[in-house]
């Protein structure tokens, strides 16, 4: 499979597809001379060049290295469109809406841990956490007016209803709150899945990784992000579940009879986008604002059950475990942002599906704890793989409208990975590489071995020759819970 | 009835499906058996003890398709019921009647499924050409 797209080096790790037909500004994607011929090998340019044609778009559709096949944008997509006429995507968002990751810190060593605890550990979040197809009851159904304020307060519900600290909201992305939530713009439907959901995991992608350091590449930055080799850290992976998936279906099917009023004649209807201020636009925004605060309060419960979980294993209060947050990171997301384009500061609308914020030391949206650092980049590696923890740096801000990779990549098909798997014992094969997978479902383990993703190590440091982000820690598993 | 095919797609980051038949019914309910094998990666090994009624009314035949495929994820979401035939009446674009059979086993094994994000718009197609039904959908997990 592949498509034939002309694309062309215009820097060490930069590659140029020139502007043609109905592209309105050139597509540019970030990877090594080694990942090109991977990424050529599906779709994805093919939708990097569609994404290149939304209405209001400036600078390039970009992509970052983690770049592959999605449905209508690429996974690791970024485009950025005029805040007052440009249009909005839901589908640039995706279904996913502020699907994310979050790290936590521990005073816990790996090395104290040892196997037989490590297991009742991973035993237990696999019962704390839910996960898999539907899964529910984290916590006690939302009534419909608990439901409105969660999705008005993002994680701050969940803080006051009891579920972490104050200072975990100081550690996430937008202070786990997105303002100009609507709920009024919401399905009932979407509501009503929405009730159930809070606190749950998910399949898929997803997971709950105990993992450890394994490396500080910059010390300064480790200390300021609370990292030290060898010691224990968590990773959540999750979103805004069924509420999330369809805000954006209902918003596509309603967008999408709106093209021809609206003018747009777009090369994908799952690209279907709407002016930003169209009623539908407005709607949508307001919709995928609640998404995004239910997804920071989805992380924020699992996060606390974690923690119970942890005290409860390992026999220790919060004073010695010190399981802080270190920061939560949104990487499907549209957020209106202003940059510098040509020389001019503009309010845009940055649409990031499967790309993560990277603002450089000093932007005033990175949280008052990073200011100095650069915003935390929690970059997920292949399960049973290493993951990274990064920080933005400044050509973010010039390039990628301050936007770096999200995690892997996949560059094998779910289906081919699942036949390569065929045959073998992956839960004992994963242990005896010293990693306890506790999983749901045999089906998601065998599309999620490592073998079907990049290698997350090249993925990072492209972005860090690039001068995107840097790299600060590198993470390895310790045990893996999945859908 | 006649019944349909289906074949999964080499599709990187989600799972699809390309469909044939002879009518819009024997696709749709190809559909149904496809959307299932993808859920589950293998046969699910229910007996079709339980039905349940479905009714659609969409503005064509893709856009039937995507609620068909919609309303079989809904009843394993929701209700934990896994459909594995179905007596599909299609009666015109966009509009089907159809009777489920399947049956809700314990919810631990329904949760071994992957989940359904959504059925996409991604290259959805469903028409005739040359006197066969062809179809092809996309699915986010």
């Amino acid at each position: 499979m592949g498509a034939d797209v002309r694309i062309e080096k215009i820097a060490p790790y930069v590659w140029e597809i020139p502007k043609e037909g109905p592209m309105r500004v050139p597509g540019r994607v970030y990877a090594s001379d080694e990942m090109i011929d991977d990424i050529r090998a599906d779709e994805s340019l093919v939708q990097v060049k569609n994404v290149a044609c939304l209405p209001g778009i400036l600078g390039a559709s970009l992509a970052m290295p983690d770049i592959h096949w999605g449905y209508g944008f690429p996974i690791g997509g970024v485009a950025a469109t005029e805040a007052d006429s440009g249009a909005i995507s839901p589908g640039g968002v995706g279904y996913d809406i502020n699907c994310g990751v979050r790290l936590a810190r521990s005073e816990v060593e790996a090395d104290s841990l040892g196997t037989p605890r490590l297991r009742t550990l991973m035993d237990a979040l696999f019962d704390a956490v839910p996960s898999g197809v539907g899964s529910e009851g984290a916590i006690e159904r939302l009534s419909t007016a608990d439901e409105r304020k969660l999705l008005r307060q993002g994680a701050r519900w969940a803080i006051e209803e009891g579920f972490g600290s104050p200072a975990d909201l100081d550690h996430t992305e937008e202070g786990g709150r997105m303002e100009g939530a609507d709920p009024d713009a919401v399905s009932d439907r979407a509501k009503e899945r929405g009730l159930t959901q809070v606190g749950t995991l998910g399949s898929g992608n997803h997971f709950l990784e105990v993992q450890k350091v394994s490396k500080i590449y910059d010390e300064s930055l480790g200390s300021a992000f609370g990292l030290f080799e060898g010691q224990v850290v968590v990773m959540i992976h999750s979103g805004s579940r069924g509420f999330g998936y369809q805000i954006c279906d209902d918003f596509i099917k309603r967008i999408k009879s709106k093209l021809p009023v609206y003018g747009y004649d777009l090369p994908d209807v799952q690209l279907a986008a709407a002016p930003l201020d169209s009623e539908e636009g407005e709607a949508y925004l307001g919709a995928m604002r609640c998404a995004a605060n239910y997804a920071w309060c989805n992380r924020q419960v699992m996060l606390h059950k974690t923690r119970e979980t942890f005290q409860k294993v390992l026999g220790s209060g919060p004073a010695d475990l010190r399981m802080d947050l270190v920061y939560d990171v949104c990487h499907n997301i549209a957020k209106v942002e202003d940059h510098e384009i040509d020389g001019e500061r503009r309010r845009v609308c940055v649409h990031r599906k499967g790309a993560t914020r990277a603002f450089p030391p000093g932007h005033e949206e990175v949280p008052a704890a990073y200011r100095e650092t650069g915003q935390p980049v929690l970059v997920p590696g292949s399960m049973g793989n290493y993951s990274y923890v990064c920080a933005g740096q400044s050509a973010a801000m010039k390039e990628t409208f301050g936007s770096t990779c999200h995690g892997a990549g996949r560059r094998m098909s779910r289906t081919r990975a699942k036949k390569e798997s065929r045959g073998r014992d992956l839960l004992k094969e994963m242990e005896e590489q010293g990693v306890i997978v506790r999983a749901t479902g045999m089906r998601t383990v065998a599309e999620e071995m490592s073998h079907a993703y990049k290698d997350v190590a090249d993925v990072v440091a492209v972005m860090e020759e690039a001068g995107i982000s840097r790299r600060v820690a590198r993470l390895v598993p310790l045990g893996v819970v999945k859908g | 009835m006649e019944r349909g095919r289906f074949a999964e797609i080499e599709h990187t980051a989600d799972l699809g499906l390309e469909l044939e038949g002879s009518s819009p019914a024997a696709v749709l309910e190809a559909a149904l058996r496809g959307l299932v094998r993808v859920l589950f990666g293998e046969d699910p090994d229910v007996e079709p003890r339980e039905e349940r009624s479905v009714e659609l009314r969409e503005e064509g035949y893709p856009e039937l398709l995507k609620a068909w495929c919609e309303s079989i994820y809904r009843l394993l979401e929701e209700d934990g019921f896994v459909a594995v035939e179905a007596d599909v009446e299609a009666s015109g674009p966009g509009t089907l009647r159809a009777v489920v059979r399947g049956a809700r086993p314990p919810r631990a094994r329904v949760a071994r499924a992957s989940e359904l994000k959504a059925v996409t718009w991604h290259q959805l197609r469903f028409a005739e050409a040359d006197g066969e039904w062809r179809a092809r959908v996309i699915f986010d997990v």
